[in-house]
């Protein structure tokens, strides 16, 4: 119950546009008790039924520059790999930190902005 | 080669670098998905607006139109790395669908500017929270 609460929550901020994946990943930590890795797997997991879904009204309502996505993606996918990899070989502890301080600089700007 | 925009006037300069952009854009939403398996998204949409002559809602589709290929390669390692825990992943993923909905629905009643004060200081807490749990 808690998990399906924890993804409601977040689902709502995302489907507004708010960002339901910087709320989740810390709702999986600290309230269901799962590791840092595993919690941004979900979160991957998460993102990609959801972001088809919006994506299909996005290529109907020709919203999507197609330029900027092929040279995004070209560089973009072995940048992820990396990234990932990289997330891998770092201990749970120190990643959970890194995004804790990650929260706190997107929490300022929200904050701050404009 | 020149470039038009929607009205027909010639645009060179915000075009000229736009595949160096777009492959810098790229790279670091890429280096962010994988680490912290998201954020791609917060990076991706204010680079696009700011570095190209795209508007924020083009931006926001074509951020999603790449995250969903970045996804891809994170979720391929995470995957690899035995980080996916599926049983959880089927308790969370349903009540997120069902709170998408709801937001989207929301988002016509609902004051975003003062939401997202709310939603910076849950950030602020739950930042703090994961420096010191444990």
């Amino acid at each position: 119950m808690m998990m399906f609460l924890i993804g409601f929550f977040s689902g709502i901020l995302g489907g507004m546009g708010i960002g339901g994946g910087t709320i989740l990943i810390p709702g999986l930590v600290l309230l269901a008790g799962l590791s840092q890795h595993q919690a941004q797997g979900i979160n991957l997991l998460f993102f990609l039924p959801v972001a088809t879904a919006s994506l299909i009204i996005h290529i109907k309502n020709k919203l999507i520059d197609y330029r900027i996505m092929i040279f995004a993606v070209l560089a973009g996918v072995p940048a992820a790999f990396g990234g990932a990899y990289l997330a891998s070989i770092t201990q749970e502890g120190l990643l959970r930190k890194i995004f804790g301080g990650f929260l706190i600089v997107a929490g300022l700007y929200e904050w701050f902005k404009k | 080669m020149a470039y038009f925009n929607d009205e027909g006037q010639e645009i060179v300069n915000k075009e000229k670098y736009k595949k160096a952009k777009s492959l810098f854009i790229g790279f670091l939403s890429g280096i962010l998905n994988g680490f912290f398996g998201s954020g791609g998204g917060s990076l991706a949409v204010p680079l696009m607006t700011g570095l190209t002559d795209l508007e924020d809602k083009k931006a926001h589709a074509t951020a999603i139109s790449i995250i969903i290929f970045l996804t891809g390669a994170s979720l391929f390692v995470y995957f690899k790395k035995d980080f996916i825990d599926l049983p959880s992943a089927w308790r969370v993923i349903p009540g997120g669908i069902l709170g998408g909905l709801t937001g989207a629905f929301l988002l016509k009643k609902c004051p975003v500017k003062l939401l997202r004060k709310v939603f910076g200081t849950l950030l602020l807490y739950a930042g703090y929270r994961m420096f010191v749990v444990k």
